[in-house]
This record gives structure tokens, C-alpha cells and sequence, in this order.
């Protein structure tokens, strides 16, 4: 017996739901937060979750609630933004070398088998540590690391694609290649990507964290996820609860977004998964 | 057939199990026999800095002189008085001259017999290498009068030139040693220098023909731990056997955990934040006082010090008795300040002149924790006042400060090591100063610290001490913040670790484990 598609799919439901909940939350945050996430209150340090604190204060008496809320505005935001980002450097060459092959894409897919063979976090931390800690440079460093990644992907995709019949027909018909790729191939490559970009957003969120908690992304007083957990590194001991919360919120983020593309994935027949 | 192959494949499977456990049973017996021997006691300490190189006489004298290998003619006691150390005794003959008489029979690590001509060496090569043994020693000659006599002549009086001999920059090394690229330094500590992995760790071993009490321990380890919080986990797996500056917050954690004991001592450092007087912005007087009023220093006391450690008013803390500068005047208001300079609050609270928003790029390193959350109550003080701080975390800071831009930086300085004020204000105010790393230049200060050099008598001394910190209260090169207590932490078998006021003197001969 066939599963019936489309039917009522609780993950899919549940990783939307705990997506669209943590948004909701960083739209709200000025009226979620039940503190200023920069205030200061040293008489009050680590305390452990109460009424007025839920979730606690941190090694400066900050609302490590409020600052969760807020952080979802600078991590989610971030990964969807350096997502964006990626796509526009990767998506035209990944396209044009998987279309076109030659010359072109046998050179640009050695310079990216150059890149994949060195792990990825060790060439990010190298692009930061190149280009000095911080917001942007962390930005700069993950988009430079991960679209090659994008372009191996999109690539095969297109591969697949372009032996079709329907595109063979469409060029003698006499469309332009540009109008091809536009028209015919980029509708059909679109829902994997959206489906291996939902995974990625977790990974970059997590590589956000990584970067942060060595103290190579985010700089203080921002509330980010990541550097949360790196602040309450020196803490865990006298005080678990800093380092459970950002945790937890990395934890959750991450998961709906597999729990959203894994149920897609499902969905469609091209397979996903990691190049 | 085919069940024989089962069968060997079997046997050799249960050999290699048998024998992989074997061999971590070896290698694990022989490591605890190790500590039990007592001919063959090993410790390892958690250091936060390690040295570049192993060269004495540049930039990583101190850290060799942590490792507990080299030695200087004097030494400093717990009261910070000198003592004879490589030099038996001295004598003053006139007001520039002095006689040294040097300890018999000590060799150097290679073997080499150390006389007076190996020390006029070893002394040359220090002046010639590192500004900071020439700013504090003054020599104009060195004479060797016998094997075992040595006449230095200082160009000018140098009142305190008993004390900064004992500086770690005058370290004593058979140069010969130094030279070569092959082996390693040869002192004449404890200790010799047995392997070095820079960034990682220093192994030195009993050095068996050391001309004072042999070292108890047969080798110690420092392993180089920049972060706080991993020396304390490597403390509590054991993986070290001590280690120093242990963050504040932690020491509730040790202090319940009955195989540790925390060590804490009043210090001669303090934290303070820079102002980088070549930038724009803070090269400003009145603006840096604005800055200074901004931070809350006993807010900082209380809480994140949690009372190890008091307010400071000035570079030496106020046990010494040219630590007591008068405090300043604290009625004027952050707004008096920058309004007097032309600047006005916008519409966000922040200070602004002629479109420019008072922004500024604060330093800090993690190699004292305490200083970055220092950083963050600070940055938070001054956005309440209006200024915009933006915090950038460097692992090397002095490399930090000499290169890049900055405003103003987390620091900390051992400002009386030689139990004298005239080491930390020549290197660090005077203006031709490589180590002057606020850039400030004042000529009158300048003056008083050269009468400073020339004067003999302490109650004088320490009279100018204080009026030259008024010089720098008033000018404000810096922001003193705290006097912290030193926090070490040790299993309690480990025996003679302890917090000496000078930092450098933590590993001697008299370190022991007794399990």
C-alpha cells in the first residue's frame, strides 16, 4: 500500500509550528521580553529561574529570558539573511556549470573539491581569524565556507534536469539558454533547494553558535544564542541554568528546521541530501 | 577450511584485545608508579602565558623566569627586600660604583662554570637586546676583578639598582647557550629545561649538579592554559596538579571539593584600562575623565571581584608605602565634561559633535577573565552616559595594542614587582618608553621620574612616587580599577606552591607531592 500524500503530517506541522512560534517570538520581543536583555543588575548575578527571572540572570544579573527572545532577532535572522546570500553567489554558478558544462565547470569544480577537502570549520575559523571577530566578518566567513556546498548541489541538480527531453525540445524550439535556465530549469530545482536551504538555516544557526562561543563571531552586549553560551562557559559549574537556556533555544531552532525539511523531502522525489 | 580461518581470525582478534589492554595497563601503572617513587616525583601546573621563544633577555623574560630554570643576581623576598641570590654580596663603593661578589660552584645547565666574566656576558647581552634592562639598570661598564668579583659602574646614580637586578630582563644564561640554534637556554636554576612546545607546554628537569638545594620533584610541566575556566577543568580531571589565576566565580566549586585547596594573597597588580592617547577621540583630557567617572569600580569589587580585591586609586596598591595617593575629586558629572568640550546628547542619549557619535573600541583579552566581564560592566556604564563602547576580544593584547586601532583596552600590570615604583614608571610613562603603551608623552613627568632614578633616600623616594602618580592621576593616561588577590588552586598533595607577591617566583626548588 502507497502512503496517500498529502495527508496530515505531524512533524511537518510540528517543525512549521516550532518555526513559526520562535519567529512570532522575535517580532514580539519588545512585549515578550519580560526584561531589558542589556540590563544590568551585578547585585543579582546568577541567579537561579524564578518569577521575576523565568529562566534566571548571568554572570552580569541580565535577564537570560529576555535576552533569548531577543537573540532570536540576531541568530534566526542572521541564518536566514547569510542563507540569502549564499544562494545569490551560488545559484548563477551553479546553474551556469551544470548547464553549460566544459571547460568552465571542470574548473570550477576542482577549485570546489580544493575547498570541500578542508573540513569546514576550520576554514571558517581561518576567515574569521583572517578578517577579525565580529558580526559581519562572521557573516562573510560562513557564506565564503558554505557555497561551495550550494554550487555541488545545484549543480547536480541541473545535471539531472537538463538531459530531459522537455529541455531538449525547448532549445529546438529555439529559446535561449538564459530563458531555459529561467523558464525551465530553475522551477524544477526549486523545492529541493528550499528543502536543503530549511536544513541548512539549522546548520548555520549552529556554526553562528560554534564561531561565537570561541569568541570569533558576535561581540558583547549583543544577545546572540551563541555567544550566551560562550559567556556562561565560566559559569556552568556554580550556575547550569546560563548555559541550559541558549542551549535549549539553539536546540529547538535547529530542530523544526529539520523536522520541516525532512517531512519535504519526503514529499518530492529528488533526494536530498548533504553533498 | 573456511571454520579455520574463522577459528585464527578468532585467535588473532583475542590477542590484539588481549594485548591493547595490556598496554594501556602499562602505560597506566607506569605513570601512577611514577608519582609514587620518590626519586621520581612529577608535577604539572597550569600556566595561562606561555613564551614565544625561550631567549631571556626580549619580550618572554618573565615567563622564563616563571618556569623556575633561570635565576638574577638578586632576589626579592616576601617583603620585597633584596636578597642575595647569584650575587653572595654587594658593596657600594661610591655613589656610581658597586662590587658584587658572586656564589662559587654554580654551573649552568650545559655544564659551563658561571664566573664573573660568563655574568658580564650574560649582563651585555641583556642591555644589548631588551630596552627594559637598560632603562633599569643604567650601566655605563662592567669589570670583572677576579673569577668571582664583578664592578659595575652605573652612568648616573641608580638608587634602586640592588632591586632591579633582581628585574627577570637581567636574567643570568651562558650567552654561548643562547647563541646557537641547537639545545636549549642554559641557566642556572633548579630546574633545566628539558622540552618546549611553544603555545603548549615547558618540561624542565631536575638539574642534578644545581649549586643550592636540589629541586624535590624530579620534573615539572607547565602546561600553557590561556583560558580560565579550562585551567579550572584540567585542575578538577587532573590533568594538572595546580594552576593559577583561577577564575573568581569558581573558587566556591573548588573550595567545596575536598582534594583541592585555594591559595589566595593580596598581589602588587592591578587591572586598569588603557587610553590610547594617540587616538582622536580619548587624547582628550576632560573626555578621558568622563570615561574614568563612568566606571563603577566598587560595584566591580563587590561583585564580580566578590571581594578579592579592592578599589585602586592609583597604579601601586595601597599596602605599599607609595600606594597611597589622595583620591581624586569625584563631584564633577560625566555631562560637565563633554559638554565643556563641545559635544551634546542626541536623540539616542549619545554624545555627538559636528556629526560625529562619541564611539569608542574597547580591547580585552581572555587570558584574565575578569577583565572581559570588567569590559562589559564598563561598556554598559558608559552607554547609560552616553558613550558607545565596542568590545573586540584579542588573544595577543600587547601585539593587540601595537598594532591595531584602538581607543581603550583592559589591562593588568604587576606595577611594584621590584618592590620599588621607579621599574613600572619608567617603562610604562616614560615618553621614549617602548612599553609606554598609552602613548603619553609629558616632559615634566619625564623629569620627575629621572629625579626619581637619582634619588637614594626612601622616605624622599617614595614622596616623589606620589607626586609623580598625582602627575598621572590628573592627566589620566590610564583608569586604575582594582588591586586583585591572587587565586591559585592546588591538590592538596602538592606542597610549597604558593601565591608570592612576585608572580615570577612560583616555581622553586622547594615544590613537592606528597600523595
Amino acid at each position: 500500500m502507497k502512503k496517500v500524500p498529502y495527508s496530515v503530517d505531524a512533524g511537518l506541522i510540528g517543525g512549521a509550528g516550532l518555526l513559526i512560534f520562535i519567529c512570532l517570538a522575535g517580532v514580539l520581543a519588545p512585549w515578550l521580553a519580560p526584561h531589558d536583555p542589556l540590563a544590568m543588575d551585578l547585585s543579582n548575578r546568577l541567579s537561579s529561574p524564578g518569577w521575576t527571572y523565568p529562566f534566571g540572570t548571568d554572570h552580569l544579573g541580565r535577564c537570560i529570558l529576555s535576552r533569548i527572545i531577543y537573540g532570536i532577532r540576531i541568530s534566526a535572522v542572521f541564518a536566514v539573511l547569510v542563507m540569502i546570500c549564499t544562494f545569490l553567489i551560488s545559484l548563477p554558478v551553479g546553474l551556469l556549470t551544470g548547464y553549460l558544462r566544459g571547460r568552465t565547470d571542470h574548473l570550477f569544480m576542482r577549485f570546489i573539491d580544493g575547498m570541500l577537502a578542508i573540513p569546514d570549520i576550520v576554514l571558517t575559523i581561518a576567515i574569521v581569524g583572517l578578517l577579525g571577530p565580529g558580526f559581519v566578518n562572521m557573516a562573510i566567513a560562513i557564506i565564503l565556507v558554505r557555497w561551495a556546498n550550494y554550487v555541488r548541489f545545484i549543480r547536480s541538480l541541473v545535471l539531472k534536469v537538463r538531459k530531459e527531453d522537455y529541455i531538449l525540445s525547448a532549445r529546438m524550439s529555439g529559446n535561449s539558454h538564459l530563458r531555459i535556465m529561467r523558464r525551465y530549469i530553475l522551477p524544477e530545482i526549486f523545492s529541493p533547494l528550499a528543502v536543503f536551504g530549511a536544513l541548512d538555516t539549522g546548520k548555520i544557526v549552529l556554526a553562528m553558535a560554534g564561531l561565537s562561543f570561541l569568541g570569533l563571531g558576535t561581540q558583547p552586549p549583543t544577545p546572540e544564542w551563541g555567544i550566551m553560551l560562550h559567556d556562561a562557559a565560566g559559569y556552568f559549574q556554580i550556575a547550569p541554568h546560563v548555559m541550559v537556556f541558549p542551549g535549549l533555544a539553539i536546540m529547538f531552532f535547529v530542530f523544526g528546521c529539520q523536522l520541516v525539511s525532512g517531512r519535504f523531502s519526503r514529499r518530492h522525489t529528488a533526494a536530498v541530501k548533504e553533498v | 577450511m573456511k571454520k579455520n580461518t574463522h577459528r585464527e581470525f578468532t585467535v588473532v582478534l583475542w590477542a590484539v584485545i588481549a594485548g591493547f589492554l595490556l598496554l594501556t595497563g602499562c602505560t597506566g601503572e607506569s605513570e601512577e608508579g611514577s608519582a609514587h617513587t620518590a626519586a621520581d616525583k612529577k608535577a604539572v601546573l597550569a600556566f595561562p602565558w606561555s613564551p614565544a621563544s625561550l631567549d631571556p633577555h626580549g619580550s618572554d623574560s618573565w615567563e622564563m623566569m616563571r618556569s623556575g630554570t633561570a635565576e638574577t643576581l638578586v632576589k626579592l623576598n616576601e617583603e620585597l627586600t633584596p636578597v642575595p641570590w647569584l650575587a653572595k654580596e654587594w658593596k657600594q663603593e661610591n655613589e656610581n660604583t658597586w662590587i658584587f661578589q658572586l656564589e662559587e660552584g654554580v654551573t649552568f645547565h650545559n655544564g659551563n662554570a658561571m664566573d664573573a666574566a660568563s655574568v658580564k656576558k650574560s649582563l651585555l647581552r641583556s642591555l644589548k637586546q631588551g630596552q627594559t634592562a637598560k632603562d633599569l639598570l643604567q650601566i655605563e661598564s662592567i669589570e670583572v676583578l677576579s673569577e668571582n668579583e664583578l664592578k659595575i659602574v652605573t652612568a648616573k646614580p641608580n638608587a634602586a639598582l640592588i632591586a632591579h637586578l633582581a628585574d627577570p630582563s637581567t636574567i643570568i644564561a651562558d650567552v654561548a647557550s643562547l647563541e646557537g640554534e641547537a639545545g636549549y637556554p642554559a641557566f642556572t636554576g633548579a630546574f633545566q629545561i628539558k622540552q618546549f612546545t611553544r603555545d603548549e607546554s615547558l618540561v624542565a628537569e631536575r638539574y642534578k649538579d644545581y649549586w643550592g638545594t636540589p629541586a624535590l620533584l624530579s620534573e615539572i610541566t607547565i602546561k600553557f592554559i590561556p583560558e580560565g575556566t579550562t585551567r579550572l577543568m584540567a585542575l578538577q580531571s587532573g590533568d594538572v596538579d595546580a594552576a593559577t589565576d583561577i577564575p573568581i566565580d569558581n573558587i566556591a566549586v573548588l573550595e567545596k571539593d575536598e582534594r583541592f585547596r585555594v591559595l589566595t594573597a593580596p598581589s602588587l597588580r592591578t587591572h586598569m584600562m588603557l587610553f590610547n592617547l594617540n587616538s582622536p577621540l580619548v587624547n582628550n583630557q576632560n573626555l578621558r575623565k568622563a570615561i574614568d567617572l563612568s566606571i563603577p569600580r566598587a560595584e566591580i569589587v563587590d561583585s564580580i571581584m566578590a571581594g578579592y580585591g579592592t578599589e585602586a586609586g592609583g597604579p601601586f596598591p595601597e599596602v605599599l608605602p607609595f600606594g597611597k595617593v589622595e583620591k581624586k575629586n569625584q563631584a564633577e558629572s560625566v555631562g560637565k565634561w563633554m559638554e565643556e568640550e563641545g559635544w551634546q546628547l542626541n536623540a539616542d542619549g549619545i554624545w555627538e559633535k559636528q556629526g560625529r557619535l562619541f564611539e569608542v573600541t574597547m580591547l580585552t583579552f581572555p587570558q584574565r577573565p575578569e577583565l572581559t566581564v570588567m569590559a562589559e560592566i564598563i561598556q554598559n556604564e558608559l552607554l547609560e552616559k552616553g558613550i558607545k563602547a565596542e568590545i573586540r576580544q584579542v588573544e595577543n593584547i600587547d601585539e593587540a595594542l601595537a598594532n591595531d586601532e584602538w581607543d581603550l583596552s583592559m589591562y593588568s600590570m604587576l606595577t611594584a614587582h621590584t618592590g620599588d615604583p621607579q621599574y613600572f614608571l619608567n617603562i610604562f610613562y616614560q615618553s621614549d618608553s617602548a612599553s609606554n603603551v598609552s602613548h603619553y608623552a609629558s616632559s615634566s613627568l619625564d623629569r620627575l621620574i629621572d629625579q626619581l632614578n637619582q634619588t637614594v633616600d626612601s622616605a624622599k623616594r617614595n614622596q616623589l612616587a606620589l607626586q609623580i602618580q598625582e602627575v598621572i592621576n590628573t592627566d589620566l593616561p590610564q583608569s586604575f580599577i582594582v588591586y586583585p588577590e591572587t587565586v591559585f588552586a592546588a591538590r592538596k598533595a602538592v606542597k610549597g606552591f604558593t601565591p608570592h607577591p612576585i608572580e615570577y617566583y612560583y616555581i622553586h626548588s622547594q615544590i613537592d607531592v606528597n600523595e
